[in-house]
């Protein structure tokens, strides 16, 4: 109930909406060949969408006679593309002045305003997960946006279902910026074990003492003073709670092990590896524990920790069991993830299903809204994209992307120019180097990364 | 009694005549006060926006206004100004101002500094600094606002960091009177920060502000405890919560400075989460959040500051429509922001104003600009004097002009707003400002003459003389003297087809000579007080002609 509410908001409020989406919410997708990825294919199927949910699949279907169609005849529909790991809408990225940040949230910082979301569903995506950046061993809490571009409120970008998650970092990032950087712990990838391990500790000892407080307090005639708050350290605690799942900026096989024993010792199950270039190294225990593995198909090489990767890893992880997606970390990587997938079969040969699976329903698993998204079944949320040809074909072009049923791309109707925001004084508005742009170091100083560091020869 | 419209005549003529000279009488700095009781008669007021009544008198005593009405009696001590075709209005208030503001000093940093985990007040947290001690009143930019209507400023600090300091109100006064209406009025409140250590986003700005009221909250409940029981420990004395514990209580409001509508969306976020009183000031941009601002209720000052209008063209070869299209975006997005106001206007939201980022020479034009894209010159002045008193809760004291109320009130030559008016006198706090007024007056303001002295040089010979143009009801009239063709002595034609700008002087008159009636025509450019032009003598040729503007020659 609360979701039509929703939609009919989105209905009113969005001005983009009028210009740009013609299909209501009520409408059949006709004769399609229906990638369900969770329930095998089906060829001239239509897919019938009713207030935001998929109502029925099948052949045929009987539908009210005064029904919207969208004739999907030699095309195919597929889920939402879902990007488990990216930085785009979104306003700042790293708060990397400290090695744990637990207490910020993305949340407070969505751009609805960013043309990438446009982009990002001209390229079929309907999900992304909204990271902090990579250079604190334990970053910020994330947020699961819905692509729902033309809303203004940047809550409205929110996947309100979604559960929490928070970003963790191992490796050359946080070491550089705090220890290279600042002189403060992590400066080694043992330091940024211990950093962890310390939070946890200390997020330990805080809900002790609160837990004392709280029953103390319960006491007749109680003269309890509150301790000190950390929202710093509830988040933590809520980590060791299983509240939240963390997603790990991760590379090398050592310190991905690393963290499944520190996780395994804390009680924590609801982890999710991202990049994980030598995640086939540790297939068996990633399987094991985690919740698995969230990687670039084939994207290395751009710094030491990344020399030892290869394009099989998708493969070789969903061979192993691994629950696996491919992400973009990238404005412009997520305009493509189905090429990203595709990859997989060049190298590897994962089926049709396992191929998309990357970048459907394991992602959508990985960010805990598997309930919601991710595959066309009956009953989910109508996140749909219709291809020209078939997704994992290099020629396939998407034609519509539809989020909660609605219509938010649509190649037809494409206009020159979509941003939402124009810059009233410039005619050349801004652009920024790409480097710290929806990047996983944005918003670091510049002084600590390497390229300002090698410029001011600023050693420690 | 002083005949204060005779001198105010003089002086006015004498700034015709001196010009920019810098000899004006008047007393812009409102230091040579001789009485502190006014009268102005004769005025017209809009007491309130909306309002107009004619013809009334203004008694002013002590800083208060005593009374208005039609034909006060006079008492004997009061200076009187003749309001004969001046405009009364309500000294502005300006919602958030930081001209005469400095920085408080903040303390070495430690040797053990972490910028992860700083002090409070190295990080830009110093919500319990006075902004009334780094305040100061004889600043040049305060008489450049007080020049422009504002009487009243709320003053926030000055500071890199989220919570700079508490915002106090001031009047805008001479520097050694009393200036302070209130300190302490809300607490400055900012998405910005010091940079290079904790918080140095956004993203930690928001954490820090939760955090920071959930422990002042846990300050709050041990103090109490404290109160009533003294059998435990003492509580920390922590000046940055003692600070927020206001906010909580709602004795203080959170008064955020944005940036940008997403700014706007963040503060009120903390309003919610906190359950918190705020006001946001700065708003440029985002028609579309007003449903939302109006609902929160909360206080809202629009910025005056608007954004360049677009110059730039794009090169020849690639004009094509797609870049038409471009720039007709561009326009319109401009047309928006210059349309926000009257927008907010139409939302029935009582906004106010801010000059913050703002060039004082812009005040009007940028006011001017959104009164042609919606806004009503009412709401306007409402905008500048009731609604910020309402938000800001000196309504009772200042904002209107009314019996009781502070005097803070402008005469202005035309009314508010209209493309030629002009201050002439700003009284802030009881306070007499007088400003001469400029040149502009010369085309169409009010009554009075101006002289040049002229050189010419035709082919026989050498000529000079004087020409004057006097103005009545705004219409220039003008006379030429010169040697008489026909013998000796001086002849006085007038000027025909007279036309008069700030640049530019052309006229014609006619010269009897035995033969025929001459028609001579002038034309120059004014540059400060000078004329430098040619002369035409009817089918005959062009002259040199040039003029420098004089005192009245004496007959």
């Amino acid at each position: 109930m609360k979701h039509i509410f929703n939609l009919l908001c989105l209905l009113l409020a969005s001005p983009f909406l009028v210009v740009a989406q013609n299909a209501p919410n009520r409408f059949v997708i006709k004769n399609g060949t229906v990638l369900t990825i969770t329930n095998g294919t089906f060829p001239k199927t239509d897919v019938w969408v009713e207030n935001g949910k998929i109502k029925q699949i099948g052949q045929d279907l009987k539908v009210p006679a005064n029904i919207t169609v969208v004739d999907a005849s030699g095309k195919y529909v597929m889920p939402g593309i879902i990007d488990a790991h990216s930085h785009i809408a979104l306003e700042a990225i790293n708060e990397a002045t400290s090695p744990i940040t637990s207490e910020v949230w993305m949340g407070d910082v969505i751009d609805p305003f960013d043309i990438g979301i446009y982009r990002a569903l001209a390229g079929g995506v309907t999900v992304t997960h909204a990271m902090h950046g990579s250079a604190n061993a334990i970053g910020g809490q994330n947020v699961t946006l819905k692509l729902r571009y033309g809303n203004t409120d940047p809550l409205a970008l929110r996947m309100q279902e979604a559960p929490r998650t928070i970003k963790f970092a191992l490796g050359e990032n946080p070491t550089r910026v705090h220890g290279r950087g600042k002189n403060i712990q992590p400066r080694s990838r043992m330091g940024v074990e211990a950093v962890i391990r310390n939070g946890f500790e200390e997020a330990l000892q805080y809900k002790k003492v609160w837990e004392a407080y709280e029953t103390e307090r319960k006491q007749k005639n109680s003269t309890a003073v509150p301790p000190v708050y950390s929202l710093r350290l509830e988040t933590i605690s809520d980590i060791l709670a299983g509240e939240i799942i963390i997603h790990c900026h991760s590379y090398r096989a050592d310190e991905i092990y690393m963290l499944i024993k520190v996780c395994r010792e804390y009680g924590i199950d609801k982890i999710v590896f991202s990049h994980v270039n030598e995640g086939f190294k540790v297939a068996p225990e990633l399987a094991a524990y985690t919740m698995g593995a969230s990687i670039f198909s084939d994207w290395w090489a751009y710094k030491f920790e990344v020399y030892y990767s290869t394009a099989y890893n998708a493969a070789v992880l969903t061979k192993n069991g691994v629950l696996t997606s491919i992400n973009s970390d990238s404005g412009e990587v997520i305009r493509h993830l189905y090429h990203e997938a595709a990859k997989s079969q060049r190298y590897g040969g994962l089926s049709d299903e396992e191929a998309l699976a990357l970048i459907t329903i394991n992602p959508a698993k990985q960010l805990g809204i598997d309930a919601f998204v991710g595959s066309i079944e009956v009953g989910k949320q109508a996140d749909l994209v219709i291809f020209d040809s078939h997704p994992l074909s290099i020629y396939a072009i998407p034609q519509m992307t539809f989020v909660d049923g609605i219509k938010y791309f649509d190649r037809q109707s494409d206009e020159l120019d979509q941003r939402l925001k124009i810059n009233p004084s410039e005619l050349i508005e801004p652009i920024f180097l790409k480097e710290y742009d929806h990047n996983c170091m944005q918003n670091v100083d510049f002084y600590f990364t390497n390229f300002g560091r090698n410029l001011f020869e600023h050693r420690h | 009694m002083i005949n204060y419209f005779l001198h105010f005549k003089i002086s006015l003529l004498l700034c015709f005549m001196l010009g920019r000279m810098g000899f004006a009488q008047s007393d812009p700095t409102g230091q040579k006060r001789i009485t502190s009781t006014y009268l102005i008669t004769r005025v017209t007021i809009i007491p309130t926006p909306g309002k107009i009544l004619p013809n009334q008198d203004i008694l002013i005593r002590n800083g208060q206004i005593v009374s208005f009405g039609s034909n006060l009696p006079r008492p004997a001590e009061a200076l009187q100004i003749p309001g004969d075709s001046l405009f009364a209005y309500p000294g502005f208030i300006d919602m958030a101002n930081k001209s005469g503001v400095s920085a408080p000093s903040i303390p070495e940093k430690p040797a053990d500094f972490d910028p992860s985990n700083p002090p409070d007040v190295q990080a830009g947290i110093h919500p319990d600094v006075d902004v009334l001690e780094h305040y100061d009143p004889s600043h040049s930019q305060i008489a450049d606002w007080r020049k422009n209507g504002f009487t009243i400023a709320h003053k926030v600090p000055l500071g890199q960091g989220m919570l700079p300091g508490t915002t106090g109100l001031v009047v805008y006064g001479p520097p050694k009177s009393n200036i302070i209406i209130r300190s302490d009025v809300a607490r400055y409140a900012k998405f910005s920060t010091v940079g290079g250590m904790y918080p140095a986003t956004v993203l930690g700005v928001m954490a820090k502000y939760r955090a920071l009221f959930e422990n002042a909250r846990l300050l709050s409940r041990h103090q109490v405890i404290f109160a009533s029981n003294q059998r435990v420990k003492i509580p920390d004395t922590n000046p940055v919560l003692q600070s927020l514990i206001l906010v909580l209580e709602k004795n203080k409001p959170l008064f955020f400075e944005t940036n940008s509508e997403l700014d706007v969306r963040r503060a009120l976020s903390i309003q919610r989460e906190q359950d918190i009183s705020v006001m946001i000031s700065g708003i440029a941009e985002g028609t579309h959040m007003i449903p939302v601002i109006k609902k929160s209720g909360v206080g809202v000052a629009l910025s005056i500051n608007l954004p360049e209008e677009n110059k730039q063209e794009f090169s020849a070869e690639i004009q094509n429509s797609e870049r038409e299209e471009q720039l007709k975006k561009i326009n319109a997005a401009y047309i928006k922001r210059l349309s926000a106001a009257g927008e907010y206007e139409k939302a029935g939201i009582p906004f106010a104003f801010t000059t913050k980022h703002l060039d004082k020479d812009k005040l009007f034009d940028n006011l001017r600009l959104m009164i042609k894209h919606g806004l009503s010159k009412e709401a306007a002045l409402a905008a500048l004097t009731t609604n910020p008193a309402k938000i800001l809760g000196i309504d009772n004291m200042t904002g209107d002009i009314s019996p009781g109320k502070m005097a803070n009130i402008l005469l202005t030559t035309d009314t508010l707003f209209s493309a030629e008016f002009q201050i002439q006198y700003v009284i802030a706090n009881g306070y007499l400002f007088e400003y001469p007024l400029k040149d502009n007056s010369e085309k169409n303001g009010k009554n009075g003459s101006a002289y040049w002295e002229y050189d010419t040089k035709t082919s026989a010979g050498s000529a000079s003389g004087f020409f004057e143009i006097s103005y009545q009801s705004g219409t220039a009239k003008g006379s030429i003297t010169y040697d008489d063709p026909q013998g000796e002595g001086k002849i006085t034609s007038p000027m025909n087809d007279l036309k008069v700008s700030t640049k530019r002087i052309t006229f014609s008159f006619v010269v009897k000579t035995a033969k025929e009636d001459l028609t001579v025509a002038i034309e120059g450019d004014v540059s400060e007080n000078f004329l430098v032009g040619k002369m035409y003598i009817a089918d005959y040729d062009s002259f040199p002609f040039t003029a420098q503007k004089t005192d009245k020659p004496k007959p």
